[in-house]
C-alpha cells in the first residue's frame, strides 16, 4: 500500500508542479503568443475603422478566411466530447490521463471559434439584433443556440470532474502559491470533502453531462454544415454535410487531442502516464475515423461528379484538377490517407509517427474546410468567370492570431490548473494501471444511476 | 429693310410648315407645291400607284418630327419608302435621337451634332399602322412620335366599305370567365369572315395608358369570332373590340365596359413560404428548452455540492 | 430558505417549456412573413399590387450597339447612389444554346420562395405586402448568409462606404424602400425601386431602358407595361413563351423573360 501512496504522491507532485512554477521558456513562448494576439487585435481594429473593405472578401467570394477557421475550430473542439464523454461512457479506463486535456481543448476552441464569425460581421455592433429580432427559420440562428449550448455544456463538463481536483489544490497548494490563486481553488472547489453526498451530486452531474455532451456536440457541427447546405450552391447543397461534418469533427478533434498530448507529455515530463498506450489507441481511433471520412468523401464527390449537374462540373473540375487541387489533393493523400496509413502499419506506431499523422491530419483538415468554403464561393451562378480570392494581411493576421490565441489560452490554463485528472489517474493507480477499471466505482466510472436509492445515501 | 423682310419670311415659311404637317391629317394638301415629297404623298393618297417611292425628309428636335407630334406618314403598300432624318436639336445641344419605324424593324443610328442625318429606305410590304418614333432617353421623347400607315392594295384611302362590330357578354358556367361574342357585319349587314377582331382592355399602370390585348380571333362564315376571358380584378373594366380593316373594308372599332363583381375565384398571387414549415421552429425550440433544463439540473445539482460537507473533520478531500 | 427540490424543478421546468412552445407558436412562424415581425418603414402604404417583372430579350442589345455601358444599370446606379461595382441590375451576356450569344438582365427576382429571406437571422430580409425582398439595413447585422444563398449572385454587400449622395438626398431618411446612401458593413439589393412603384412609377431600369424591353407589372391585376404599352402579363409571358430562370431551383421569381437575342433590333446572335 505504502507503494501505492508513493506513486500517488508522484503523481501529485509531477502534475502540480507546472502550478507551482514554469521556466524562463514559457514566458517566451507566451509573450510571442501575446504578441500574434495584439497583432490580430490591430488587424481587427482596423478592420472595424474600415470596413470590410480590408479584407479580400468581395461580392462573389463574401466568406473567406474567418469561415474557414470558425469550422475548423468548431471541428477541433469535438475533441473533448469524444475522447471524454464518449470513452468515458465507454468506460474506458485509458482514457484518463488525457480526458482534462481534451476538454480544454473543447472550450478553448470553441471560444476561438465563436470569435471567428463575430470578426466575420460586416456589423458586429447589431449582435444584440440576434437575440432581439432573432428568426429561428436561420441557420445561423441555430448556430448561435448550439454553440452557446455546447460552449455551457463543456465548460460545465470541463469543471464538473474538475472539482475534486481543485479540492487538491486547495489543500495542498496552500502558501505555496500567491494567496488570490489560492483563493481560486478555494472558491472553485466547492468545499469539496470527497463526503458520500457530494460523491453522488458530483457522479450525477457527470453522468448526465457525458451523456447530454454527446448529442450537443453532434448537432453543433451538423448546424454549422447546415450554414452551408442550407443553400442552392454547387458542392455546398449536399444532404450528407451534417454527418459529413460530424465525422471531420472528430476526426480533427482526434488529430488535435494527440497533438496535445505529445506537447505537454513532453514538456510537463508526463511520460510515465501518457505512454504509448494512449497514442496507440488514440491512433487507431483516428485511423478508423480517417478511413470513414474518406467514404464520406468518396459519397459526397461521386455522386455529384457523376450526375455533374450544371455548377457542379466546375466546381469539381477547379477542385480535382484545377487551382484547388493542390489543396484538394493535400487534404486527400497528406490529411488522409497518409495518416491512415502512419497509424495502422506495425513499423510507425511509434509516439513521433502518431503526432507526425496527427499533425498531419491537423493541416489536411485546416485545408479541406478551406476547399469546402472557398471554390463554393468562387464558383460562377452565373456566366461569370471564377471567382478568385486572396486574403489580405488583415485576415491573415487575425487567422494567426487565432491560432496563437487558441494556444495561448492553453497554455494559460496549463500554468494555473492540473492539466491531468489527478484522482482519475490515482484511480487508475489503485487499479493498478490496468483495464480493470471497467468495475462500476461510485465516483471514478458510475454506472447510469440516475436512481436516488442505492449506493448514496450519507 | 432687309429685317422686315426676313421676318415676313420666316412667318411664310412657318405657315408653309404647318399646312404641310396638318395635311395628311385632313387628307388634302393645301400647301404651294414647292416641296418635293408632295407629288409622292398625292400619288399615295390617289388611286394606288405602287412603283412610285415615297421620300420623306423630317427635322428632328425635341418638339418632334419638324416641331410637331402625330404626323402621318401615308404610304401603299408596296411603295418604296425613303425616309431622312435631320438633327436639328440646337435648343438642347446634347440631345440624341434615333429614330425606329417598329414593326418595319428599322432604325437610324444615332443622331447627334456630329451625327446629324441618317436615311433609312425600305419597301412597305405590310399593311397597318405603324410607330415612327424616337427610342433614346432623349429629351422631348415624348413628342417624337409620327405614324406610318401603309394601306392595304385597294384599300387606299377612297376603297371603303364601312364596317359595324356588334358585342355581345355572357357569365360562364361557375361564374369564373366570361364570354365575349361580337360579330362583324358590313353596312349592308352581311357577316364578313376570317376577319381578326382584336380584344383589349383599357388598361393603365405607373401612369402609362394603354390597350392592353386579351385575345384575338378569326370570324367564321357567320363574321362572328369568340374570345374566352378571365378577368383578374373585380370591378368595371372598360376595353374595345378592333378591326383593323381588310381589303375594301375599312376598319371598325366597338367600345365596351363590362362589369366583373359577380365572377369569383380569381387566381391570387402567391406568397410567401409554405406552410408546410411553419410548426418545425415550435419543435426546435422544445428541444432547445428541454436541454437547457437539463444542463440546469446539472448545475443544480454541482451547486448542492457544497452542502455536503462535512462540518467538522480533517478536509482531507481524496488524497486524505 | 426555500430550498431548490427536485420535484420543484420538474415543475418550474415544464411550467417553462409549456410557456416556451406556446410563445413559440404564436411568433416563431417563418421568417419574415405575416406572423413575424416587421420593420416599419415611414410613409409606406399598402398599394395592393404584387410587383413582377417581364424582360423581353427580343429586345435587349445589351445597349452594344449604342455603345453605352447597359443604361438599366446605370440608371439603377443613378437612382441609388450605388458604388460602380454593386449592379443591383446586371446585364449578362448568355451563351445561346444554338450558338452565340444573347443579353440577359439580371435584377433582384423577387422570389416567392426566396433563399434569402429563409436565412436571414434577424428578418432584416423581409417580403412588404407587394411582394418585394426588402433589407432593412438599419437591422442587417452582416453576416452575408444571405449572399451565400441567394442563387442569383443578386445581392451586394457594403465592404465599404458607399458614395455620398447629393445634398437632395442627404435629407431623404433611408429605409427600407429606398436604401440610400447604402449603410456600411449591410447587403443591398433590386428593391424594385419600391419607393417610386407605390407611388405610381416605373422602377428605374425599366425607365432607363432605351429599347424598353423592361416590362414591369402587376400580378394582381395582371398588367404590365414598359412605359409605352400595356399588356395583359400572364398573356403576354405564355404567348411568347416566357420562362422564368434557374426555374428548377423552385425559388418561383417575380421576373419572367421572353426569349430572344436582341433580334428585334436586327441584332444577330449567330
Amino acid at each position: 500500500m505504502s507503494a501505492l501512496a508513493m506513486e500517488k504522491e508522484q503523481l501529485n507532485t509531477v502534475v502540480l508542479r507546472p502550478v507551482l512554477g514554469v521556466p524562463r521558456t514559457y514566458y517566451v513562448v507566451m509573450a510571442v503568443l501575446l504578441g500574434l494576439v495584439v497583432l490580430a487585435f490591430v488587424a481587427w481594429v482596423n478592420q472595424l475603422m474600415n470596413g470590410l473593405a480590408v479584407t479580400g472578401m468581395w461580392d462573389r467570394v463574401s466568406w473567406g478566411l474567418y469561415i474557414t477557421n470558425f469550422v475548423f475550430f468548431i471541428g477541433i473542439s469535438h475533441a473533448g466530447t469524444l475522447i471524454s464523454a464518449i470513452l468515458r461512457v465507454t468506460q474506458a479506463g485509458w482514457r484518463r490521463p488525457i480526458t482534462r486535456m481534451a476538454e480544454v481543448i473543447t472550450a478553448v476552441a470553441l471560444l476561438t471559434g465563436a470569435a471567428m464569425p463575430v470578426v466575420d460581421l460586416g456589423r458586429p455592433d447589431r449582435i444584440p439584433n440576434l437575440i432581439l429580432h432573432g428568426q429561428i427559420g436561420s441557420p445561423i440562428v441555430w448556430d448561435l443556440i448550439s454553440v452557446t449550448t455546447y460552449l455551457t455544456a463543456s465548460l460545465i463538463y470541463l469543471y464538473t470532474p474538475m472539482i475534486p481536483d481543485l479540492a487538491r489544490c486547495r489543500d495542498r497548494l496552500r502558501g505555496l502559491v500567491p494567496y488570490p490563486q489560492w483563493k481560486v481553488y478555494d472558491i472553485l472547489s466547492l468545499g469539496w470533502q470527497n463526503t458520500p453526498e457530494q460523491r453522488r451530486r458530483l457522479s450525477r452531474a457527470l453522468n448526465i453531462m457525458m451523456i447530454l455532451i454527446i448529442p450537443i456536440a453532434v448537432s453543433v457541427h451538423t448546424v454549422v454544415s447546415w450554414i452551408f447546405a442550407m443553400t442552392l450552391r454547387a458542392g455546398w447543397d449536399s444532404t450528407i454535410f451534417g454527418p459529413y461534418f460530424v465525422v471531420g469533427a472528430i476526426f480533427s478533434g482526434t488529430a488535435a487531442i494527440i497533438t496535445a498530448m505529445a506537447v505537454f507529455r513532453r514538456i510537463f515530463h508526463l511520460e510515465q502516464y501518457i505512454t504509448i498506450k494512449q497514442f496507440r489507441l488514440l491512433g487507431y481511433l483516428l485511423g478508423a475515423l480517417a478511413a470513414i471520412y474518406l467514404y464520406f468523401t468518396l459519397a459526397e464527390y461521386l455522386t455529384t461528379g457523376y450526375k455533374l449537374e450544371e455548377g457542379e462540373k466546375p466546381l469539381l473540375e477547379e477542385l480535382m484538377l484545377g487551382r484547388f487541387a493542390p489543396f484538394f489533393w493535400s487534404f486527400a493523400i497528406g490529411g488522409t490517407l497518409i495518416p491512415l496509413f502512419l497509424v495502422f502499419f506495425p513499423r510507425t506506431q511509434t509516439v513521433p509517427w502518431i503526432v507526425a499523422a496527427s499533425v498531419l491530419v491537423n493541416i489536411g483538415m485546416w485545408l479541406k474546410r478551406f476547399v469546402i468554403v472557398i471554390p463554393s464561393m468562387g464558383v460562377p451562378l452565373m456566366p461569370y468567370e471564377w471567382a478568385t480570392y486572396h486574403p489580405s494581411w488583415v485576415e491573415v493576421s487575425i487567422t494567426v492570431g487565432a491560432f496563437a490565441g487558441f494556444m495561448l489560452l492553453f497554455a494559460l490554463f496549463a500554468r494555473l490548473f492540473p492539466i491531468v485528472s489527478i484522482w482519475e489517474v490515482e484511480e487508475m493507480l489503485e487499479e493498478g494501471g490496468e483495464e480493470a477499471a471497467e468495475q462500476p466505482r461510485p465516483v471514478a466510472a458510475p454506472a447510469f444511476s440516475f436512481a436516488e436509492g442505492g449506493e448514496g445515501g450519507a | 429693310m432687309p429685317r422686315m423682310t426676313a421676318r415676313l419670311f420666316n412667318a411664310l415659311a412657318v405657315v408653309a410648315l404647318a399646312s404641310l404637317v396638318l395635311s395628311p391629317l385632313t387628307g388634302a394638301w393645301a400647301a404651294p407645291a414647292s416641296m418635293r415629297q408632295m407629288a409622292q404623298v398625292m400619288v399615295a393618297a390617289g388611286a394606288p400607284l405602287a412603283s412610285a417611292p415615297v421620300e420623306l425628309t423630317f427635322e428632328v428636335t425635341y418638339k418632334g418630327f419638324n416641331g410637331q407630334k402625330g404626323t402621318v406618314i401615308p404610304v401603299s403598300v408596296g411603295q418604296d419608302v425613303k425616309l431622312t432624318f435631320v438633327w436639328a436639336d440646337k435648343a438642347v445641344p446634347d440631345n440624341s435621337h434615333r429614330i425606329l419605324i417598329k414593326g418595319y424593324n428599322v432604325r437610324t443610328p444615332l443622331l447627334t451634332p456630329e451625327n446629324p442625318q441618317a436615311t433609312i429606305t425600305f419597301v412597305a410590304d405590310k399593311a397597318g399602322t405603324f410607330e415612327v418614333a424616337c427610342d433614346w432617353r432623349c429629351e422631348g421623347h415624348e413628342n417624337i412620335q409620327a405614324v406610318l400607315r401603309v394601306t392595304g392594295e385597294g384599300a387606299a384611302a377612297g376603297a371603303t366599305t364601312a364596317t359595324a362590330i356588334t358585342l355581345k357578354t355572357a357569365t360562364n358556367d361557375e361564374a369564373r370567365s366570361m364570354t365575349f361574342t361580337a360579330t362583324l357585319r358590313d353596312t349592308d349587314g352581311s357577316p364578313l369572315a376570317n376577319a381578326v377582331l382584336l380584344f383589349y382592355l383599357e388598361k393603365e399602370l405607373a401612369g402609362y395608358k394603354g390597350q392592353a390585348e386579351i385575345g384575338s380571333a378569326s370570324t367564321d362564315k357567320d363574321g362572328v369570332a369568340v374570345i374566352e376571358f378571365a378577368p383578374s380584378v373585380h370591378g368595371l373594366q372598360k376595353g374595345g373590340v378592333r378591326f383593323e380593316g381588310l381589303g375594301r373594308y375599312a376598319s371598325a372599332e366597338t367600345k365596351f365596359e363590362v362589369n366583373t363583381e359577380h365572377l369569383r375565384n380569381f387566381t391570387v398571387a402567391p406568397k410567401g413560404l409554405e406552410p408546410v414549415r411553419q410548426w418545425a421552429p415550435v419543435v426546435l425550440f422544445m428541444v432547445v428548452v428541454g436541454v437547457w433544463l437539463t444542463i440546469g439540473y446539472v448545475v443544480f445539482n454541482i451547486l448542492a455540492i457544497p452542502r455536503g460537507r462535512r462540518s467538522s473533520r480533517n478536509p482531507g478531500g481524496l488524497a486524505g | 430558505m426555500r430550498r431548490l427540490t427536485r420535484r420543484r424543478f420538474v415543475l418550474g421546468g415544464a411550467a417553462a417549456v409549456a410557456a416556451g412552445a406556446m410563445a413559440a407558436a404564436g411568433r416563431l412562424r417563418a421568417p419574415g412573413e405575416a406572423g413575424g415581425e416587421k420593420p416599419d418603414h415611414p410613409g409606406h402604404k399598402p398599394t395592393g399590387r404584387q410587383w413582377a417583372m417581364v424582360i423581353d430579350l427580343r429586345k435587349c442589345e445589351g445597349c452594344t450597339t449604342i455603345d453605352k455601358p447597359p443604361q438599366c444599370t446605370a440608371a439603377c446606379q443613378e437612382k441609388h447612389f450605388l458604388p460602380e461595382d454593386q449592379t443591383w441590375i446586371k446585364v449578362f451576356e448568355m451563351e445561346h444554346p444554338d450558338g452565340g450569344t444573347f443579353f440577359m438582365p439580371r435584377p433582384c427576382m423577387q422570389c416567392e420562395n426566396a433563399p434569402c429571406l429563409n436565412v436571414c437571422p434577424v428578418a432584416a430580409t423581409y417580403r412588404d405586402e407587394s411582394g418585394n425582398i426588402l433589407v432593412d439595413q438599419d437591422r442587417c447585422i452582416g453576416c452575408r448568409m444571405c449572399m451565400a444563398a441567394c442563387p442569383y449572385g443578386a445581392r451586394y454587400f457594403n465592404w465599404g462606404d458607399a458614395p455620398a449622395p447629393d445634398a437632395q438626398t442627404v435629407f431623404a431618411q433611408r429605409s427600407p424602400d429606398y436604401p440610400v446612401p447604402q449603410k456600411r458593413g449591410t447587403v443591398g439589393k433590386c428593391v424594385f425601386c419600391a419607393h417610386e412603384t407605390e407611388f405610381g412609377k416605373l422602377p428605374a431600369c425599366a425607365e432607363g431602358c432605351p429599347m424598353k424591353a423592361i416590362y414591369f407589372g402587376d400580378l394582381t391585376e395582371n398588367i404590365a407595361t414598359n412605359g409605352k404599352e400595356v399588356v395583359i402579363l400572364s398573356r403576354f409571358v405564355a404567348e411568347n413563351s416566357g420562362y422564368r430562370y434557374k426555374e428548377e431551383l423552385g425559388t418561383r421569381p417575380r421576373v419572367f423573360y421572353l426569349p430572344g437575342h436582341g433580334q428585334e433590333f436586327g441584332r444577330k446572335s449567330i
